[in-house]
């Protein structure tokens, strides 16, 4: 599994981002991937390090010039990380020398889970033709709904309307808090 | 020569409870007008009629 090494279109399914945008990252330098005969490569370190970087730019929305100074920071450190494991990293930043730093902490540990169960199905997402353009495409396709339907079981319309709303009003809370640390 | 006019697709925007549904409407042969979401998903895969446009959750 730690040497396993995945093409920018599987990556990008285990990071759970589009193509276009794990792309941007290398692009920009933040995330660093083997390059082997013109072919990017993701190891699982390096899919740990684009998913702290999409976490910091999702919810802070870090710019790409930060982005990388943070990640440049994180991924000298990342090794060690990754043995100690701990639930949160916290970044201390010093934008300028009169100001206090700031503290950003990430969720280390869950993201490293996220690697781990995309990596388990990264079988499923294999560097194919998408879509259309692929031979048999729609036999696969109806296939897969089938099966999808044999998965999601008897179920009324009313009970699956239900339970999107649910999941929408969960998913929608904000949750934000602050806290005072000396 | 006048040039080809590009018809563009019709771009939608569908419900997830409406793919839902219609997936779970493929446990079964599909029988026209039993499950107009599933009949939706069949028509798609045969023909690409419309161009799926993907979004995040949409505030109601």
């Amino acid at each position: 599994m730690e040497r396993r090494a995945l093409k920018l279109k599987q990556a990008s399914a285990v990071l759970r981002v589009e193509p276009k945008e794990l792309q941007n990252l290398v692009q920009f330098g933040v995330v660093k991937p083997k390059r082997v005969d013109g072919t990017y490569l993701f190891d699982k370190g390096t899919l740990l390090t684009a998913k702290v970087a999409f976490r910091l730019k999702e919810s802070m929305g870090t710019r790409a010039n930060v982005l990388s100074k943070l990640i440049d920071v994180f991924r000298a450190s990342e090794k060690g990380l990754r043995i100690k494991n701990p639930k949160y990293v916290v970044f201390t930043c010093r934008l300028s020398a009169e100001e206090e730093p700031i503290k950003l902490a990430v969720p280390f540990r869950s993201l490293g889970e996220q690697i781990d169960q995309g990596l388990n199905r990264a079988e499923l997402y294999r560097d194919l033709p998408r879509g259309r353009k692929r031979a048999g495409w729609k036999k696969e396709f109806l296939q897969t709904l089938s099966e999808a339907a044999k998965d999601i079981g008897e179920i009324s319309e009313e009970e699956i309307q239900r339970t999107i709303r649910s999941y929408r009003e969960e998913s929608r809370i904000p949750e934000i808090t602050v806290a005072a640390e000396v | 020569m006048q040039p080809k006019s590009r018809k563009r697709k019709q771009r939608a925007v569908v419900d997830t409870n409406v793919v839902v549904a219609g997936i779970s409407g493929f446990r079964n042969q599909l029988v026209a007008g039993l499950i107009p979401s599933a009949e939706l998903l069949h028509s798609w895969a045969a023909e690409e009629h419309f161009v799926w446009l993907y979004s995040e959750d949409i505030p109601r």
